[in-house]
Protein backbone atom coordinates (compact mmCIF):
# COMPACT_ATOMS: atom_id res chain seq x y z
CA UNK A 1 0.00 0.00 0.00
CA UNK A 2 1.29 3.99 -0.67
CA UNK A 3 0.98 6.77 1.45
CA UNK A 4 -2.43 7.82 -0.66
CA UNK A 5 -4.17 4.68 0.17
CA UNK A 6 -2.88 4.71 3.90
CA UNK A 7 -3.94 8.68 3.92
CA UNK A 8 -7.32 7.99 2.05
CA UNK A 9 -8.74 5.63 4.84
CA UNK A 10 -6.87 7.28 7.59
CA UNK A 11 -8.69 11.03 6.35
CA UNK A 12 -11.80 10.56 5.97
CA UNK A 13 -14.28 9.11 9.10
CA UNK A 14 -16.82 7.91 6.37
CA UNK A 15 -14.62 6.72 4.01
CA UNK A 16 -16.40 8.39 1.09
CA UNK A 17 -19.90 7.60 2.42
CA UNK A 18 -21.17 10.39 4.70
CA UNK A 19 -23.88 9.95 7.67
CA UNK A 20 -27.36 10.40 5.77
CA UNK A 21 -29.59 13.38 7.10
CA UNK A 22 -31.45 11.34 9.48
CA UNK A 23 -28.36 10.29 11.52
CA UNK A 24 -26.76 14.29 11.41
CA UNK A 25 -27.05 14.12 15.07
CA UNK A 26 -24.71 11.44 15.28
CA UNK A 27 -22.44 14.21 13.68
CA UNK A 28 -18.98 15.26 15.97
CA UNK A 29 -18.18 18.26 17.08
CA UNK A 30 -15.18 19.18 15.50
CA UNK A 31 -14.33 22.73 17.34
CA UNK A 32 -11.03 24.47 16.73
CA UNK A 33 -8.53 22.66 19.49
CA UNK A 34 -10.30 19.51 19.73
CA UNK A 35 -7.48 16.72 19.82
CA UNK A 36 -7.86 12.87 19.23
CA UNK A 37 -5.92 10.29 17.96
CA UNK A 38 -7.08 6.99 15.92
CA UNK A 39 -4.97 3.87 15.82
CA UNK A 40 -4.91 2.18 12.39
CA UNK A 41 -3.80 -1.80 11.76
CA UNK A 42 -3.13 -2.15 7.50
CA UNK A 43 -2.77 -5.92 6.64
CA UNK A 44 -2.06 -6.49 3.31
CA UNK A 45 -2.56 -10.13 2.76
CA UNK A 46 -1.34 -10.22 -0.78
CA UNK A 47 1.88 -8.25 0.12
CA UNK A 48 4.96 -9.89 1.76
CA UNK A 49 5.22 -7.18 4.38
CA UNK A 50 7.12 -9.81 6.23
CA UNK A 51 10.02 -9.43 3.72
CA UNK A 52 10.48 -5.81 4.78
CA UNK A 53 10.77 -6.95 8.46
CA UNK A 54 7.10 -5.75 8.98
CA UNK A 55 4.91 -8.48 10.36
CA UNK A 56 2.07 -8.89 9.07
CA UNK A 57 0.64 -5.71 10.03
CA UNK A 58 1.29 -2.01 9.77
CA UNK A 59 0.30 -0.35 12.85
CA UNK A 60 0.12 3.36 12.94
CA UNK A 61 -0.91 6.13 14.97
CA UNK A 62 -2.22 9.16 13.59
CA UNK A 63 -3.24 12.57 15.41
CA UNK A 64 -5.71 14.62 14.72
CA UNK A 65 -6.14 18.74 15.43
CA UNK A 66 -8.88 20.87 14.59
CA UNK A 67 -6.79 24.11 13.68
CA UNK A 68 -9.77 26.68 12.37
CA UNK A 69 -12.85 26.74 11.27
CA UNK A 70 -13.11 29.15 7.83
CA UNK A 71 -15.20 29.56 4.37
CA UNK A 72 -14.40 27.60 1.17
CA UNK A 73 -16.68 27.99 -2.16
CA UNK A 74 -19.09 30.08 0.61
CA UNK A 75 -19.74 26.92 2.86
CA UNK A 76 -18.65 26.53 6.36
CA UNK A 77 -15.47 24.56 6.42
CA UNK A 78 -13.46 22.81 8.94
CA UNK A 79 -9.37 22.43 8.31
CA UNK A 80 -8.20 19.54 10.39
CA UNK A 81 -3.97 18.94 11.36
CA UNK A 82 -3.38 15.42 10.20
CA UNK A 83 -0.06 13.77 11.21
CA UNK A 84 1.39 10.44 11.59
CA UNK A 85 3.01 9.66 14.71
CA UNK A 86 6.53 8.54 15.54
CA UNK A 87 6.39 7.82 11.42
CA UNK A 88 6.95 9.87 8.39
CA UNK A 89 9.54 12.29 9.56
CA UNK A 90 10.10 15.58 10.96
CA UNK A 91 6.88 18.02 10.12
CA UNK A 92 4.98 15.26 7.70
CA UNK A 93 1.72 16.13 8.28
CA UNK A 94 -1.75 16.53 6.07
CA UNK A 95 -4.17 19.72 6.37
CA UNK A 96 -7.13 18.25 5.79
CA UNK A 97 -10.71 20.19 5.11
CA UNK A 98 -13.93 18.89 5.22
CA UNK A 99 -17.25 20.49 5.05
CA UNK A 100 -18.73 21.50 8.66
CA UNK A 101 -22.02 20.49 8.44
CA UNK A 102 -21.46 16.69 7.47
CA UNK A 103 -17.69 16.74 8.09
CA UNK A 104 -17.47 15.50 4.31
CA UNK A 105 -13.57 15.51 3.43
CA UNK A 106 -12.97 18.77 0.54
CA UNK A 107 -9.43 18.69 0.12
CA UNK A 108 -6.21 17.09 1.62
CA UNK A 109 -2.84 18.55 1.23
CA UNK A 110 0.56 16.81 2.16
CA UNK A 111 3.23 18.76 4.10
CA UNK A 112 7.10 18.17 5.01
CA UNK A 113 7.40 20.94 7.16
CA UNK A 114 6.29 24.08 5.15
CA UNK A 115 6.91 22.47 2.08
CA UNK A 116 4.14 20.74 0.26
CA UNK A 117 4.64 17.59 -0.93
CA UNK A 118 1.70 17.24 -3.95
CA UNK A 119 -0.23 13.37 -3.88
CA UNK A 120 -3.63 12.34 -5.57
CA UNK A 121 -6.18 12.11 -2.87
CA UNK A 122 -7.43 8.66 -4.02
CA UNK A 123 -11.34 7.43 -3.32
CA UNK A 124 -13.20 4.50 -2.37
CA UNK A 125 -15.43 2.95 -4.95
CA UNK A 126 -18.59 4.00 -3.92
CA UNK A 127 -20.28 2.07 -0.82
CA UNK A 128 -23.45 1.13 -0.45
CA UNK A 129 -24.90 1.56 2.82
CA UNK A 130 -26.00 -1.83 3.71
CA UNK A 131 -27.63 -1.76 7.09
CA UNK A 132 -28.00 1.36 9.58
CA UNK A 133 -28.92 0.52 13.31
CA UNK A 134 -29.90 3.81 15.67
CA UNK A 135 -31.76 1.86 18.34
CA UNK A 136 -32.32 4.52 20.52
CA UNK A 137 -31.39 2.14 23.53
CA UNK A 138 -28.29 2.05 21.89
CA UNK A 139 -25.92 4.63 22.89
CA UNK A 140 -23.63 3.97 19.71
CA UNK A 141 -24.72 4.08 15.41
CA UNK A 142 -23.36 1.03 13.80
CA UNK A 143 -23.18 1.04 9.62
CA UNK A 144 -22.05 -1.47 7.35
CA UNK A 145 -21.58 -0.75 4.09
CA UNK A 146 -19.89 -2.46 1.14
CA UNK A 147 -19.70 -2.36 -2.73
CA UNK A 148 -20.46 -5.16 -4.80
CA UNK A 149 -18.14 -7.33 -7.24
CA UNK A 150 -19.71 -8.76 -10.15
CA UNK A 151 -21.54 -11.87 -9.96
CA UNK A 152 -19.43 -14.82 -10.52
CA UNK A 153 -22.22 -16.42 -12.97
CA UNK A 154 -22.37 -13.47 -14.93
CA UNK A 155 -18.59 -13.26 -16.09
CA UNK A 156 -17.49 -13.43 -19.23
CA UNK A 157 -15.19 -16.16 -20.46
CA UNK A 158 -12.29 -14.86 -21.02
CA UNK A 159 -10.96 -14.09 -24.29
CA UNK A 160 -7.88 -15.33 -25.92
CA UNK A 161 -5.12 -13.72 -24.77
CA UNK A 162 -6.93 -12.08 -22.07
CA UNK A 163 -6.17 -13.47 -18.60
CA UNK A 164 -8.81 -13.73 -16.36
CA UNK A 165 -8.46 -10.80 -13.95
CA UNK A 166 -8.49 -8.67 -17.09
CA UNK A 167 -11.72 -10.65 -17.41
CA UNK A 168 -12.83 -9.93 -14.22
CA UNK A 169 -11.95 -6.63 -14.37
CA UNK A 170 -14.24 -6.33 -17.60
CA UNK A 171 -17.37 -7.70 -16.18
CA UNK A 172 -17.10 -5.67 -13.28
CA UNK A 173 -17.02 -2.50 -15.33
CA UNK A 174 -20.48 -4.18 -17.00
CA UNK A 175 -21.84 -4.59 -13.66
CA UNK A 176 -21.18 -1.12 -12.39
CA UNK A 177 -23.25 -0.13 -14.98
CA UNK A 178 -26.19 -2.02 -13.86
CA UNK A 179 -28.36 -1.06 -11.11
CA UNK A 180 -26.72 -3.10 -7.79
CA UNK A 181 -28.19 -5.50 -6.19
CA UNK A 182 -29.75 -5.83 -2.93
CA UNK A 183 -26.97 -5.74 -0.50
CA UNK A 184 -26.91 -8.84 2.21
CA UNK A 185 -25.83 -7.03 5.35
CA UNK A 186 -25.93 -10.25 7.64
CA UNK A 187 -22.53 -11.67 5.83
CA UNK A 188 -20.76 -8.81 6.62
CA UNK A 189 -20.27 -9.10 9.95
CA UNK A 190 -20.95 -5.99 12.52
CA UNK A 191 -18.69 -3.46 13.97
CA UNK A 192 -18.59 -5.35 17.00
CA UNK A 193 -16.06 -7.43 15.26
CA UNK A 194 -13.20 -5.45 15.48
CA UNK A 195 -13.99 -3.54 18.71
CA UNK B 1 -2.95 -4.86 -4.14
CA UNK B 2 -5.03 -1.97 -4.59
CA UNK B 3 -7.49 -1.10 -2.21
CA UNK B 4 -9.32 2.02 -3.53
CA UNK B 5 -10.65 3.40 -6.66
CA UNK B 6 -8.65 6.07 -8.28
CA UNK B 7 -8.68 9.71 -8.79
CA UNK B 8 -8.12 10.45 -12.27
CA UNK B 9 -7.15 14.00 -13.71
CA UNK B 10 -9.76 15.87 -15.78
CA UNK B 11 -9.31 16.70 -19.35
CA UNK B 12 -7.96 13.09 -20.15
CA UNK B 13 -9.37 9.91 -21.28
CA UNK B 14 -8.40 6.29 -20.45
CA UNK B 15 -8.01 2.63 -22.28
CA UNK B 16 -8.91 -0.34 -20.39
CA UNK B 17 -5.10 -1.52 -20.55
CA UNK B 18 -3.94 1.37 -18.23
CA UNK B 19 -3.01 4.05 -20.46
CA UNK B 20 -4.18 7.26 -20.44
CA UNK B 21 -4.92 9.75 -23.88
CA UNK B 22 -5.00 13.54 -23.85
CA UNK B 23 -6.48 14.67 -27.46
CA UNK B 24 -4.20 17.36 -28.96
CA UNK B 25 -6.34 17.85 -31.47
CA UNK B 26 -5.86 17.60 -35.30
CA UNK B 27 -5.91 13.87 -34.90
CA UNK B 28 -2.90 14.64 -32.47
CA UNK B 29 -2.89 12.98 -28.81
CA UNK B 30 -0.13 11.88 -26.15
CA UNK B 31 -0.17 9.11 -24.62
CA UNK B 32 0.92 8.15 -21.24
CA UNK B 33 0.20 5.02 -18.67
CA UNK B 34 -1.81 5.66 -16.17
CA UNK B 35 0.72 4.53 -13.40
CA UNK B 36 -1.56 4.64 -10.21
CA UNK B 37 -4.03 1.94 -11.59
CA UNK B 38 -1.68 -0.57 -12.68
CA UNK B 39 -1.80 -4.03 -10.59
CA UNK B 40 1.76 -4.05 -8.90
CA UNK B 41 3.79 -0.74 -8.78
CA UNK B 42 7.08 -0.78 -7.75
CA UNK B 43 9.94 1.44 -8.87
CA UNK B 44 10.54 1.98 -13.20
CA UNK B 45 13.52 1.03 -14.07
CA UNK B 46 13.47 1.02 -18.17
CA UNK B 47 10.99 2.40 -20.45
CA UNK B 48 11.16 0.20 -23.81
CA UNK B 49 8.86 2.49 -26.83
CA UNK B 50 9.12 2.33 -30.34
CA UNK B 51 10.59 4.95 -32.50
CA UNK B 52 9.04 8.20 -34.33
CA UNK B 53 6.76 7.12 -37.46
CA UNK B 54 6.09 3.28 -36.19
CA UNK B 55 2.55 2.46 -36.44
CA UNK B 56 0.39 1.53 -33.42
CA UNK B 57 -2.14 -1.49 -34.21
CA UNK B 58 -5.39 -0.96 -31.77
CA UNK B 59 -4.72 -4.09 -29.34
CA UNK B 60 -1.12 -4.92 -29.80
CA UNK B 61 1.82 -4.41 -27.97
CA UNK B 62 3.73 -1.00 -28.90
CA UNK B 63 6.62 -0.97 -25.90
CA UNK B 64 6.65 -1.82 -22.10
CA UNK B 65 7.64 -0.62 -18.95
CA UNK B 66 10.31 -2.65 -17.04
CA UNK B 67 8.97 -2.26 -13.11
CA UNK B 68 10.74 -4.16 -9.82
CA UNK B 69 10.18 -7.96 -10.16
CA UNK B 70 7.95 -7.50 -13.18
CA UNK B 71 7.34 -5.92 -16.85
CA UNK B 72 4.33 -4.11 -18.72
CA UNK B 73 3.37 -4.54 -21.68
CA UNK B 74 1.74 -1.39 -23.23
CA UNK B 75 -1.23 -1.95 -25.61
CA UNK B 76 -2.08 0.13 -28.49
CA UNK B 77 -5.48 1.91 -27.96
CA UNK B 78 -6.38 2.68 -31.43
CA UNK B 79 -4.19 2.69 -34.67
CA UNK B 80 -2.23 5.90 -35.18
CA UNK B 81 1.61 6.37 -36.02
CA UNK B 82 4.68 7.53 -32.99
CA UNK B 83 4.86 11.36 -33.87
CA UNK B 84 7.01 11.85 -30.65
CA UNK B 85 8.48 10.22 -28.54
CA UNK B 86 9.04 10.93 -24.92
CA UNK B 87 13.41 10.88 -24.78
CA UNK B 88 13.79 11.81 -21.00
CA UNK B 89 12.62 8.54 -20.13
CA UNK B 90 15.84 7.21 -21.31
CA UNK B 91 17.89 8.81 -18.59
CA UNK B 92 14.54 8.89 -16.01
CA UNK B 93 12.59 6.49 -16.72
CA UNK B 94 11.22 6.84 -13.53
CA UNK B 95 9.13 9.78 -14.11
CA UNK B 96 6.57 7.36 -15.93
CA UNK B 97 5.84 6.15 -11.43
CA UNK B 98 6.54 9.96 -9.77
CA UNK B 99 4.93 11.99 -13.00
CA UNK B 100 2.35 9.85 -14.91
CA UNK B 101 0.83 12.68 -15.84
CA UNK B 102 3.37 15.57 -16.35
CA UNK B 103 7.05 14.91 -17.28
CA UNK B 104 6.70 10.82 -17.63
CA UNK B 105 3.86 11.01 -20.52
CA UNK B 106 4.95 8.29 -22.95
CA UNK B 107 4.42 9.13 -26.95
CA UNK B 108 2.37 11.09 -29.01
CA UNK B 109 0.45 9.85 -31.60
CA UNK B 110 -0.93 11.45 -34.69
CA UNK B 111 -3.16 10.21 -38.12
CA UNK B 112 -6.03 9.61 -35.41
CA UNK B 113 -9.78 9.47 -36.51
CA UNK B 114 -12.36 11.24 -34.61
CA UNK B 115 -14.06 8.31 -33.89
CA UNK B 116 -10.70 6.45 -32.55
CA UNK B 117 -10.99 8.44 -29.08
CA UNK B 118 -14.87 7.18 -28.47
CA UNK B 119 -14.12 3.74 -27.60
CA UNK B 120 -11.97 5.35 -24.56
CA UNK B 121 -13.22 6.36 -21.08
CA UNK B 122 -14.05 9.38 -19.93
CA UNK B 123 -12.84 10.14 -16.14
CA UNK B 124 -15.94 9.00 -14.70
CA UNK B 125 -16.11 5.62 -16.20
CA UNK B 126 -12.41 5.12 -16.02
CA UNK B 127 -12.95 5.79 -12.40
CA UNK B 128 -15.57 3.20 -12.24
CA UNK B 129 -13.80 0.49 -14.31
CA UNK B 130 -10.70 1.13 -12.53
CA UNK B 131 -12.24 0.75 -9.11
CA UNK B 132 -12.76 -2.67 -9.78
CA UNK B 133 -8.96 -3.91 -10.25
CA UNK B 134 -7.44 -6.90 -10.58
CA UNK B 135 -7.47 -8.41 -6.78
CA UNK B 136 -10.47 -6.34 -5.49
CA UNK B 137 -12.87 -8.16 -8.67
CA UNK B 138 -14.34 -10.82 -7.85
CA UNK B 139 -14.28 -9.70 -4.03
CA UNK B 140 -16.48 -7.49 -1.82
CA UNK B 141 -15.25 -4.13 -0.30
CA UNK B 142 -16.59 -4.01 3.08
CA UNK B 143 -16.86 -1.55 6.02
CA UNK B 144 -18.03 -1.39 9.52
CA UNK B 145 -18.43 1.07 11.66
CA UNK B 146 -19.40 1.87 14.64
CA UNK B 147 -20.68 5.90 16.06
CA UNK B 148 -20.65 6.67 19.54
CA UNK B 149 -22.23 9.97 20.30
CA UNK B 150 -19.76 12.56 21.39
CA UNK B 151 -17.09 10.88 19.91
CA UNK B 152 -14.99 13.04 17.57
CA UNK B 153 -14.34 9.99 15.53
CA UNK B 154 -15.54 6.29 14.72
CA UNK B 155 -14.85 4.34 17.63
CA UNK B 156 -14.33 1.43 15.50
CA UNK B 157 -14.36 0.51 11.74
CA UNK B 158 -13.36 -2.42 9.78
CA UNK B 159 -12.72 -2.75 6.05
CA UNK B 160 -12.47 -6.67 4.59
CA UNK B 161 -11.69 -7.43 0.95
CA UNK B 162 -13.51 -10.37 0.88
CA UNK B 163 -12.89 -12.56 3.85
CA UNK B 164 -9.60 -10.43 4.70
CA UNK B 165 -10.06 -7.86 7.22
CA UNK B 166 -7.50 -5.28 5.82
CA UNK B 167 -7.89 -2.13 7.98
CA UNK B 168 -9.02 -1.79 11.32
CA UNK B 169 -9.31 1.30 13.12
CA UNK B 170 -10.14 2.46 16.75
CA UNK B 171 -10.30 5.91 18.52
CA UNK B 172 -7.88 6.56 21.04
CA UNK B 173 -7.41 9.12 23.80
CA UNK B 174 -5.95 12.04 22.69
CA UNK B 175 -2.18 11.52 24.80
CA UNK B 176 -1.35 8.37 26.35
CA UNK B 177 -0.51 5.00 25.09
CA UNK B 178 -1.88 3.22 22.16
CA UNK B 179 -1.45 0.11 23.06
CA UNK B 180 -2.42 -0.04 26.96
CA UNK B 181 -5.27 2.89 27.22
CA UNK B 182 -8.24 1.46 27.66
CA UNK B 183 -11.28 2.56 24.87
CA UNK B 184 -14.20 3.33 27.42
CA UNK B 185 -17.80 4.57 26.69
CA UNK B 186 -20.20 4.92 29.09
CA UNK B 187 -21.57 1.77 30.35
CA UNK B 188 -18.66 -0.13 30.14
CA UNK B 189 -17.66 -2.31 33.23
CA UNK B 190 -15.45 -4.62 34.80
CA UNK B 191 -14.45 -6.35 37.67
CA UNK B 192 -11.77 -6.97 40.06
CA UNK B 193 -11.06 -9.55 42.62
CA UNK B 194 -9.11 -8.16 45.46
CA UNK B 195 -6.95 -10.41 48.20
CA UNK B 196 -5.78 -8.70 51.49
CA UNK B 197 -2.89 -10.17 53.07
CA UNK B 198 -4.61 -10.73 56.17
CA UNK B 199 -8.22 -11.46 55.41
CA UNK B 200 -9.13 -15.22 54.17
CA UNK B 201 -12.60 -14.16 51.74
CA UNK B 202 -11.14 -11.94 48.56
CA UNK B 203 -13.56 -8.85 47.99
CA UNK B 204 -14.63 -7.75 44.50
CA UNK B 205 -15.33 -5.03 43.13
CA UNK B 206 -17.06 -3.31 40.51
CA UNK B 207 -16.36 -0.60 37.95
CA UNK B 208 -18.72 1.16 35.72
CA UNK B 209 -18.15 4.06 33.34
CA UNK B 210 -20.99 6.14 34.18
CA UNK B 211 -20.63 9.26 32.05
CA UNK B 212 -18.56 12.22 31.79
CA UNK B 213 -17.91 15.49 34.06
CA UNK B 214 -15.87 18.39 34.15
CA UNK B 215 -13.61 18.51 36.78
CA UNK B 216 -10.93 20.72 37.81
CA UNK B 217 -11.44 22.25 34.31
CA UNK B 218 -10.69 18.94 32.56
CA UNK B 219 -13.12 17.00 30.65
CA UNK B 220 -12.99 13.65 32.06
CA UNK B 221 -14.75 9.87 32.38
CA UNK B 222 -16.57 9.29 35.56
CA UNK B 223 -15.87 5.54 36.93
CA UNK B 224 -17.17 4.41 39.91
CA UNK B 225 -15.73 1.32 41.92
CA UNK B 226 -17.76 -0.75 44.52
CA UNK B 227 -17.84 -3.62 46.46
CA UNK B 228 -20.20 -6.38 45.30
CA UNK B 229 -21.09 -9.74 46.41
CA UNK B 230 -19.61 -8.23 49.81
CA UNK B 231 -21.31 -9.82 52.99
CA UNK B 232 -22.79 -6.24 54.29
CA UNK B 233 -23.82 -3.48 52.56
CA UNK B 234 -20.65 -1.40 51.28
CA UNK B 235 -21.09 2.03 53.49
CA UNK B 236 -19.63 3.84 51.08
CA UNK B 237 -18.02 3.39 47.13
CA UNK B 238 -14.58 5.34 45.63
CA UNK B 239 -15.81 7.82 42.51
CA UNK B 240 -13.15 8.22 40.13
CA UNK B 241 -12.26 10.88 37.45
CA UNK B 242 -10.03 10.21 34.59
CA UNK B 243 -8.80 13.18 32.47
CA UNK B 244 -10.40 12.15 28.60
CA UNK B 245 -7.39 13.23 26.53
CA UNK B 246 -5.03 11.17 28.37
CA UNK B 247 -6.32 8.72 31.22
CA UNK B 248 -4.88 10.77 33.95
CA UNK B 249 -6.82 10.40 37.37
CA UNK B 250 -7.75 13.60 38.15
CA UNK B 251 -9.57 12.88 41.26
CA UNK B 252 -11.27 10.55 43.62
CA UNK B 253 -14.49 10.91 45.53
CA UNK B 254 -15.16 8.72 49.17
CA UNK B 255 -18.99 8.58 48.13
CA UNK B 256 -21.44 7.81 51.40
CA UNK B 257 -23.37 5.08 50.00
CA UNK B 258 -26.57 6.62 52.09
CA UNK B 259 -26.34 9.81 50.50
CA UNK B 260 -24.16 9.91 47.88
CA UNK B 261 -24.32 13.59 47.96
CA UNK B 262 -21.87 13.30 50.63
CA UNK B 263 -18.56 12.80 49.68
CA UNK B 264 -14.75 13.68 50.43
CA UNK B 265 -12.34 14.71 46.98
CA UNK B 266 -9.19 13.78 46.87
CA UNK B 267 -7.25 15.41 44.08
CA UNK B 268 -3.96 14.65 42.11
CA UNK B 269 -1.43 17.22 43.31
CA UNK B 270 0.94 15.71 40.26
CA UNK B 271 -1.52 16.89 37.50
CA UNK B 272 -0.92 14.80 34.50
CA UNK B 273 1.27 12.61 36.28
CA UNK B 274 0.67 9.29 38.33
CA UNK B 275 -1.33 9.00 41.55
CA UNK B 276 -0.61 6.50 44.54
CA UNK B 277 -2.86 6.51 47.54
CA UNK B 278 -0.84 7.04 50.51
CA UNK B 279 -2.41 7.08 53.37
CA UNK B 280 -3.86 3.79 54.70
CA UNK B 281 -7.10 3.78 53.55
CA UNK B 282 -9.93 0.97 53.21
CA UNK B 283 -9.47 -2.78 52.43
CA UNK B 284 -8.71 -2.63 49.19
CA UNK B 285 -9.27 1.09 48.13
CA UNK B 286 -5.37 1.71 47.60
CA UNK B 287 -5.34 -0.83 44.99
CA UNK B 288 -8.22 0.63 43.34
CA UNK B 289 -7.26 4.10 43.51
CA UNK B 290 -3.18 3.62 42.80
CA UNK B 291 -2.81 4.60 38.88
CA UNK B 292 0.04 5.32 36.64
CA UNK B 293 0.40 8.38 33.79
CA UNK B 294 -0.40 6.05 30.70
CA UNK B 295 3.42 6.05 28.63
CA UNK B 296 3.17 7.76 25.54
CA UNK B 297 4.51 5.26 23.51
CA UNK B 298 5.85 1.70 23.81
CA UNK B 299 9.53 2.51 24.53
CA UNK B 300 10.57 1.19 28.15
CA UNK B 301 10.68 4.22 30.27
CA UNK B 302 11.86 5.17 33.82
CA UNK B 303 9.94 8.69 35.25
CA UNK B 304 10.37 10.43 38.49
CA UNK B 305 7.23 12.12 38.88
CA UNK B 306 7.87 14.33 42.12
CA UNK B 307 6.42 17.43 40.46
CA UNK B 308 7.09 19.11 43.30
CA UNK B 309 4.69 17.15 45.51
CA UNK B 310 5.51 14.94 48.33
CA UNK B 311 6.11 12.20 48.46
CA UNK B 312 8.12 11.76 45.19
CA UNK B 313 6.87 9.00 43.30
CA UNK B 314 8.97 6.99 40.80
CA UNK B 315 6.92 5.23 37.94
CA UNK B 316 8.60 2.55 36.04
CA UNK B 317 7.28 0.91 32.47
CA UNK B 318 8.34 -2.05 31.04
CA UNK B 319 7.21 -3.88 28.20
CA UNK B 320 7.16 -7.35 28.06
CA UNK B 321 6.23 -10.04 24.96
CA UNK B 322 6.70 -7.99 22.02
CA UNK B 323 5.08 -5.19 23.39
CA UNK B 324 2.01 -7.26 24.30
CA UNK B 325 2.12 -6.57 28.13
CA UNK B 326 3.30 -3.45 30.15
CA UNK B 327 4.34 -3.48 33.74
CA UNK B 328 4.51 -0.79 35.50
CA UNK B 329 5.85 0.20 38.64
CA UNK B 330 5.34 3.04 41.23
CA UNK B 331 7.57 3.84 44.43
CA UNK B 332 7.33 5.63 47.17
CA UNK B 333 8.75 6.62 50.24
CA UNK B 334 5.79 7.37 53.05
CA UNK B 335 6.22 7.37 56.38
CA UNK B 336 9.52 5.73 56.47
CA UNK B 337 8.37 2.67 54.55
CA UNK B 338 8.71 1.88 51.11
CA UNK B 339 5.47 1.82 48.69
CA UNK B 340 5.19 -0.14 46.16
CA UNK B 341 2.34 -0.90 43.40
CA UNK B 342 2.54 -3.03 40.63
CA UNK B 343 0.00 -3.92 37.78
CA UNK B 344 0.35 -5.57 34.35
CA UNK B 345 -2.02 -3.92 31.08
CA UNK B 346 -2.74 -6.10 28.74
CA UNK B 347 -4.07 -4.79 25.13
CA UNK B 348 -7.42 -4.75 24.66
CA UNK B 349 -8.50 -4.45 28.51
CA UNK B 350 -10.45 -2.17 30.12
CA UNK B 351 -8.50 -2.04 33.52
CA UNK B 352 -5.27 -3.84 34.50
CA UNK B 353 -5.39 -7.56 34.32
CA UNK B 354 -3.41 -7.97 37.96
CA UNK B 355 -1.87 -6.13 40.55
CA UNK B 356 -0.09 -6.18 44.18
CA UNK B 357 0.75 -3.46 46.90
CA UNK B 358 3.83 -3.75 48.97
CA UNK B 359 4.33 -1.64 51.93
CA UNK B 360 7.60 -2.34 53.47
CA UNK B 361 8.51 -5.61 51.85
CA UNK B 362 6.06 -7.26 52.88
CA UNK B 363 2.65 -7.51 50.19
CA UNK B 364 -0.51 -6.36 51.53
CA UNK B 365 -2.80 -6.52 48.89
CA UNK B 366 -2.94 -8.63 44.88
CA UNK B 367 -5.66 -8.49 42.82
CA UNK B 368 -6.91 -9.35 39.54
CA UNK B 369 -9.43 -8.77 36.97
CA UNK B 370 -12.17 -11.13 37.07
CA UNK B 371 -14.73 -9.48 33.82
CA UNK B 372 -14.30 -7.81 31.46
Amino acid sequence: MRIEELATIALDPFLGTPLGPEHRDRLPEWRPGRRWRVEFAFRAPAVPLHALALGDEVRSVWRFEVLREEVRDREDAVVVRVSPERRGGAGYHFIAVYRKRDLVLLEAKRYQGEVERPFDLRKLPPLEVGVVKADPEKRFLERTLRTLPPAQQETPVAAAGEDEDESLARAAYAEAEAPPPSPHPEELGGAEEVA
Amino acid sequence: MKLTGLDFPEGHLYSRDYLWVRDLGEGRARVGLQFHALPRGGDVYFAKLPPVGSPLERGRAFGFVDLAGSTFELRAPFDARIALRNDVLRDDAGAVATAPFGDGWLVEVDGLAPEDLKGLLDREQALRYYSFIPGLAGKTLAAAQRFDAGRPWPSTTSLKLGDDLIVASRLLPAAGNEAFAPDWATGDRWRVRVKLADIERPRTYEYEVQGDEVVAGDDCWRVRAIEVEAQFPPQSFRRLFFRKDDLTLVAVDDVSTIDPALFARSENRRGREAFLLERAAGAGDEIIVDHPRMPAGCDDEARDVAVGHEPPITQIVRFRAGASRMEVELRAEVGGERLVSVQTWERGRPWWKDAARVRGGEETVRAELVQG
